[in-house]
């Protein structure tokens, strides 16, 4: 069963189209991490999601019921966070604590205390005086607390030190195994989402581009490091158009380095094998998620072979 | 939590956010009622040893208003963005409460506290005027109202706009628009003619209630939605004008319901010395106006004159601004049989004077054989409002007047008496000089113990100020300081000539409360 089903969905800010025919969805007890560059609409997708804002077109449902008529019931399964959401500054994060408290039938006091505590969190600081990673800490204990099945989360890494990112990594993959919570987040810290997530989606100019398993987006995408024992050989030279499926294609006299998409059931190895036979050393390894988000973010715009300085 | 115990969940919430707003509020409004109640806002006031100033003191009657109503604006604005409608980032947005529960404790609050805690307020205050049921209900429903229409004027300018900073702007470009505007349309329409009557006060009504309605619906609809489109824009926009433009055009006048017009007896018009004089561009037609009654004083406004020239042409129009009305007035009853000390029963007589233009002259300097007015007789019907010692300082409340002698003097040939009437009969304060719009008041000393009266005057002096404004601006109060003597010029002798008779006497307050109204015309053949 998905939590979250997305279908052509289109969101315009005015005349400009954040999300375009957006589709993808999210499995029960998937840790969904969804990337995309600075104005891809990740923030937008998740607002609609959380029913703060409407879609214009296409259909979003979450838990199976579609968002718009999600009534409050339905709300107290989903937890939300997001850089820049407002917390009632002039509220002590305790007095917060108990405004939300009663909201919630499942809200969980032990849990309220444990993260606060490993948040290293003041409960009787005023929410305006806490940094701004503290105020994100502060957020995430307020939507962990009430155990939601699903947990949204835009940005929920900013302000925070790598000592508690860790931590709150290896917590949330502690709570979303043995709780069965399905995770939603999207972040410029790839390399957190790295670890934490088993689904991926890549998102950019306002289309996804890729919505699959972490374990599928590493089989399908390939670091491949080529050493060619001539800078004459066809593939080095400058004029060589390489094929739809080399991305982030880095050129240094006989060296090419590229990101290679293959479609699922595609063996890497035979196509790199057809394409260069034994004239060139090959390495091939599985592209970190980074790489992967680079080559297929820069594809779409435009990004051409990169001569690198040898 | 069911819907009920949510409203009741972020109000408490709320009520705890602007705490200290409250308070602010609270204090503003106890010490302007305070001053009201005591007296000392109205004045008239002493600013130094010598000095008396009589007037209210602006302080209490017009600064602490605004700024109860300036706090109220803000104190509306800071409740609705916190928990905005239209921000994604809003906190209240992600969390699982429903968005009418939040509007209705942001509606509750507003209307339980920002608008029904002044008019508690001012409800002690007209206490403190002996103002009666019907007249606290009217002022106060009239305030509540319009309060109301601002108030939401202002949640709906803070649900488009992202914080107080933004909101604070926007409420001083729509006041100064607003201000141009309305000036724009005065100096062009020279009257609101069409605003008048209990018509177009009901239309207005209809509008501004239908308005207010759409502020609720648009706010509702933007808790629903989250969103802040063009739509809801222009929408805000619409329905704000109206709010801010229907309040400031409600034509305050055309809501007291006037008395039915009847037809009455037919009227006696006299001529005077003359019926024309002077050079031309000067010829004035003067007329004299007989009303008699044995019991009521009698009120004649002329507004419209026919007058017949010997060319036979006929020269008429209608009067558009009267000048002065003709009263016919008797010695008003004070409670008991008295003696008057001299005849000051007023003429029963007055003149109604007819400016010709320059196409009319020519025709009236040929001569005048008739003249016809017309008009409506007001017939008023005396009350006693007040009776208090002959002393400064001694105060009387009595039917939404508060009284207060501030000075009395007499001598062998005249009697000097300072009075301050504080009159809240009229709502907008828009009193006409030493006559408050409720009735017209008449004055009497009177020596009940020997059963002598004699009436007092204005004197030029007579002083008047405001409109102010009690604890909200639309509650007015009209003050005047009046300085009375005795009219007993060429009667002095008949004056008391003791001190003893003053010691023993009262300033009785007599009211002359319209009780039927009739158009009447009369018609005047010169020989």
């Amino acid at each position: 069963m998905n939590v979250v089903e997305i279908s052509q969905l289109t969101y315009r800010y005015g005349r400009v189209t954040a999300l375009r025919h957006v589709d993808f969805s999210v499995p029960q007890g998937a840790l969904y991490a969804l990337l995309g560059p600075n104005g891809s609409g990740k923030t937008t997708l998740l607002q609609i999601l959380a029913g703060l804002r409407r879609a214009d077109s296409g259909r979003a449902s979450v838990m199976g019921i579609p968002v718009a008529s999600l009534r409050t019931a339905d709300r107290r399964r989903i937890g939300y966070v997001a850089e820049g959401q407002l917390l009632p500054g002039w509220m002590r994060l305790r007095e917060v604590e108990a405004y939300l408290a009663p909201l919630y039938d499942t809200w969980d006091e032990s849990l309220a205390r444990e993260l606060c505590e490993r948040f290293e969190l003041d409960p009787t600081r005023k929410i305006r005086t806490l940094s701004r990673g503290e105020q994100m800490k502060a957020a995430l204990l307020c939507a962990l607390a009430p155990r939601p099945e699903l947990l949204v989360m835009d940005e929920p890494f900013t302000g925070m030190d790598a000592l508690v990112k860790d931590a709150l990594v290896r917590g949330l993959l502690e709570s979303a195994g043995s709780e069965g919570w399905t995770v939603l987040a999207c972040s410029h810290d790839i390399g957190e989402l790295e670890l934490l997530a088993d689904w991926v989606g890549i998102l950019d100019h306002g289309e996804m581009r890729v919505s699959e398993p972490m374990d599928v987006v590493r089989e399908r995408f390939k670091h491949v490091d080529v050493m060619f024992s001539s800078d004459r050989a066809p593939a080095a030279r400058r004029d060589f158009l390489p094929p739809n499926n080399w991305l982030s294609v880095e050129r240094s006299g006989s060296h090419v380095s590229f990101v290679l998409s293959c479609a699922v059931g595609e063996s890497a190895e035979q196509m790199i094998a057809a394409q260069f036979g034994g004239e060139a050393q090959v390495e091939m390894r599985n592209a970190t998620l980074r790489e992967t988000f680079v080559a297929l973010t820069k594809q779409r715009s435009g990004g051409a072979p990169q001569e690198v300085a040898a | 939590m069911n819907w009920i115990t949510q409203t009741g969940h972020v109000a408490a919430k709320d009520v705890r956010h602007t705490w200290v707003q409250l308070a602010a509020y609270i204090v503003l409004l106890t010490t302007t009622a305070a001053s009201v109640v005591s007296g000392r806002a109205l004045g008239p006031y002493w600013p130094t040893s010598s000095t008396q100033v009589l007037g209210a003191i602006d302080v209490f009657v017009i600064y602490l208003p605004l700024c109860t109503i300036l706090l109220g604006f803000v104190m509306a604005a800071s409740l609705v963005q916190a928990d905005s409608p239209t921000r994604a980032t809003a906190f209240w947005a992600s969390r699982p409460l429903s968005p009418s529960a939040v509007l209705a404790s942001k509606l509750a609050l507003v209307f339980v506290t920002v608008v029904a805690l002044p008019l508690l307020a001012a409800l002690v205050a007209l206490r403190s005027f002996d103002a009666g049921a019907s007249l606290t209900a009217s002022t106060l429903t009239h305030a509540a109202f319009v309060y109301g229409e601002w108030l939401m004027a202002a949640m709906i300018v803070a649900a488009l706009t992202d914080d107080l900073r933004t909101f604070i702007g926007a409420t001083v470009a729509i006041l100064v628009a607003a201000a141009i505007v309305l000036g724009a349309l005065s100096d062009s329409t020279p009257t609101n003619a069409a605003l008048d009557g209990g018509a177009a006060a009901l239309v207005l009504d209809i509008v501004q209630a239908v308005a207010f309605a759409g502020g609720a619906v648009l706010l509702a609809y933007l808790y629903r939605t989250r969103q802040r489109r063009r739509s809801t824009w222009v929408g805000g926009g619409i329905i704000t004008a109206v709010l801010v433009f229907g309040s400031v055009a409600s034509p305050s006048e055309a809501r007291s319901a006037p008395l039915a017009l009847s037809d009455g007896p037919p009227l006696e018009v006299a001529p005077v010395d003359s019926v024309t004089s002077g050079q031309p561009r000067s010829v004035q037609v003067e007329v004299a106006v007989p009303l008699r009654s044995d019991a009521l004083r009698l009120e004649f406004r002329p507004d419209t004159m026919r007058i017949e020239t010997r060319q036979g042409t006929e020269i008429g129009r209608r009067i558009g601004i009267v000048s002065r009305t003709i009263d016919g007035s008797v010695l008003p009853p004070v409670g008991q049989p008295v003696r008057w000390l001299f005849d000051q029963a007023t003429s029963a007589h007055g003149r109604v004077t007819y400016m010709l233009d320059a196409v009319e002259e020519p025709a009236a300097a040929s001569g005048i054989t008739s003249v016809t007015l017309g008009g409506v007789v007001t017939a008023y019907r005396p009350h006693l409002l007040a009776s208090l010692p002959l002393r400064d300082g001694a105060v009387a409340m009595s039917r939404g007047r508060r009284l207060r002698i501030y000075g009395f003097d007499h001598g062998r040939s005249s009697a000097d008496l300072y009075l301050q009437v504080s009159d809240v009969t009229n709502g907008t304060g828009d009193s006409g000089f030493g006559i408050p719009t409720g009735g017209i008041l008449q004055f009497v000393l009177v020596n009940s113990a020997r059963s002598e009266a004699m009436l007092i005057g204005n004197a030029p002096s007579s002083n008047a100020s405001g409109p102010d404004w009690i604890v909200l601006p639309w509650i007015g109060v009209s003050n005047t300081f009046t300085h009375f003597v005795t009219n007993a010029s060429g009667h002095e002798m008949l004056l008391p000539q003791d001190d003893a008779w003053y010691r023993g006497a009262r300033l009785v307050v007599v009211e002359w409360v319209a009780e039927s109204r009739y158009r009447t015309s009369g018609k005047m053949v010169t020989p």
